[in-house]
């Protein structure tokens, strides 16, 4: 690999405050017909207080079973996470997913939806109320309190699915191709309109995504998986200054980085199906 | 916010101004008027077949009585002394058949959805149940139980308690896997995700089975009274057929088909209000 220069330590253990995030030798097996298969293989990732990480991957990578991971709804075969020093095996009110899928429940008022993780965590009735409207106000969704989900629109649904994670005021969030199921351009709108948020909350992130455009825009830091197992390929550090608007996305820099990222995913692509 | 109206424009329904509301609502209301308007006429053009059959004496008036007859009948029966206690026992029976018939079914479908085993062990009962004509327990449960309100009730149990079952167990099954995994990725219990996720998407599957027991429920008990019984209102029909009171007969019909008609509109009306959140 050629790329030593760009690379940071995956760990980081030079006497700073610990990371947010720390993952150290993490994998996943499944075993599938009497087969044990390796979805996710000895990741080592270290993420720091208030930074965005995004994590891109040919489809059928293990990215979102790493994520999934990361939040503890599937297990590690080996190795660890901790947040914030402590390690988890659990899901826990530390993390918080937004899903591909809205995944609202139906029959709850948006305002319900939003404070459910803090309904979950015993937080009161007013108070969960409170803070639920703040982050509608912040998610643009302002006015529509009292909608069920049925009534909004897929971009609509997806900023009350991220307003709800951010409600919890989890210490880590997790993000799962949240906005592959959109249009192209409610796509864009909604990059951007997570960006403010970011900006506004200062969350640290990890974001699964296949789209390397939506992942150079967003992210401080670009890792690639291979494909199955996952590994990391490469990692890429992003220079571009907050607050970011669409407009950089058509810069000759944000350019140049998605074709070299692209290049990469490309190889090793080509590598899997040679090994095929 | 710009975004706001350029997000909101994409993904299908969308919201409505309030100037497109009223004129929908107006819409609407007016659709319910011509609804209204035309199941009356129907009513109307039943009623008038029945009157012109009597006044031009197609059918012995003693087998048939002209409807103004049938009302004053009516009249009789819900003002008679007797009408109180009839109604009392039919509503016994109906009450606790039904009662019983949504607490077994709710919780034996709650777990035969849950676990497959419980499933597997109620499936030739439940089958057999829902095939078998109910009514046709009616001369057996006579034989066992006598003719008193227990009879009753056990053959509205026998014919609702498979429908809340089945009911039940499909709503169970039926929770979507991906609700769970949210409510589990905020770190929710086993408790929190049942009260949460489970107990809220079975209500639609669970009212619907409530609704059609209660139909259910209003013809065992009528059905079960005209075969044998000392009171109720099925009591009032077979009694006033037997001594060839053919008025209170016909307004003991009417009188079990409204009760019927109430009962399954309520229930109906409590199903759709439970499910408000659908679109």
């Amino acid at each position: 690999m050629t790329t030593a220069a760009k690379t940071r330590p995956a760990v980081s253990g030079d006497g700073a405050a610990p990371p947010k995030l720390l993952v150290q030798d993490a994998s996943v097996s499944f075993i599938s017909r009497g087969k044990a298969f390796v979805a996710v293989d000895g990741i080592n990732l270290s993420v720091r207080d208030g930074e965005f990480v995004v994590i891109v991957g040919p489809s059928g990578s293990g990215k979102s079973t790493f994520l999934m991971a990361l939040d503890g709804l599937v297990p590690l075969s080996r190795g660890s996470i901790a947040v914030d020093g402590s390690t988890t095996t659990r899901t826990g009110k530390d993390r918080a997913v937004v899903f591909q899928d809205a995944s609202l429940l139906p029959w709850r008022t948006i305002i319900e939806n939003v404070s459910y993780g803090l309904e979950l965590n015993g937080c009161g009735k007013n108070e969960r109320r409170e803070i639920a409207k703040d982050l509608i106000a912040v998610a643009g969704l302002k006015g529509f309190e009292n909608f069920y989900p049925s009534q909004l629109s897929g971009g609509m649904r997806q900023r009350v699915n991220i307003a709800r994670a951010l409600a919890a005021d989890p210490q880590v969030l997790l993000l799962d191709e949240p906005f592959s199921g959109l249009d192209a351009q409610t796509r864009e709108i909604m990059q951007s309109e997570l960006l403010k948020i970011w900006d506004e909350r200062k969350k640290t992130a990890v974001f699964v995504t296949h789209q390397i455009d939506e992942a150079v825009f967003l992210a401080d830091r670009v890792i690639a998986f291979s494909s199955r197992p996952a590994r990391i390929v490469q990692e890429w550090t992003i220079p571009f200054a907050r607050p970011r608007s669409l407009d950089l996305k058509h810069s000759l820099e944000h350019r140049a980085l998605e074709d070299e990222i692209w290049q990469v995913l490309r190889r090793e692509g080509a590598n899997k199906n040679a090994v095929d | 916010m710009a975004a706001e109206a350029a997000a909101a424009k994409p993904g299908g329904p969308e919201l409505k101004s309030s100037a497109d509301g009223v004129q929908q609502r107006l819409r609407r209301t007016l659709r319910g008027a011509r609804a209204t308007l035309l199941g009356f006429l129907a009513v109307a053009l039943v009623v008038a077949c029945w009157q012109l059959t009597t006044t031009f004496k197609l059918v012995d008036r003693l087998f048939l009585p002209p409807p103004l007859v049938v009302l004053s009948a009516f009249k009789d029966i819900i003002t008679s002394s007797t009408f109180i206690r009839d109604l009392r026992v039919s509503g016994y029976e109906f009450g606790v058949g039904l009662g019983l018939s949504i607490l077994i079914g709710g919780v034996l479908g709650i777990l035969s959805g849950w676990y497959k085993p419980v499933e597997e062990f109620l499936r030739p009962i439940v089958i057999s149940l829902n095939s078998v004509p109910h009514l046709a327990f009616i001369p057996l449960l006579i034989l066992i139980f006598g003719i008193g309100t227990l009879p009753k009730i056990i053959l509205v149990l026998l014919s609702c308690v498979v429908v809340m079952i089945m009911n039940t167990a499909a709503g169970v099954e039926n929770v979507d896997p991906q609700l769970m995994r949210m409510s589990r990725s905020f770190g929710a219990s086993d408790g929190q995700v049942i009260r949460t996720i489970v107990a809220p998407s079975v209500i639609p599957f669970f009212m619907t089975g409530v609704r059609i027991s209660v139909g259910r429920a209003v013809v065992a008990v009528a059905v079960a009274e005209i075969f044998a019984s000392v009171a109720g209102l099925g009591n009032i029909l077979i009694t006033a057929q037997s001594s060839l009171n053919m008025p209170v007969m016909y307004a003991a019909v009417v009188l079990l088909t409204l009760i019927g008609i109430v009962l399954t509109q309520a229930a109906a009306l409590l199903e759709r209000y439970m499910q408000r959140w659908k679109a």
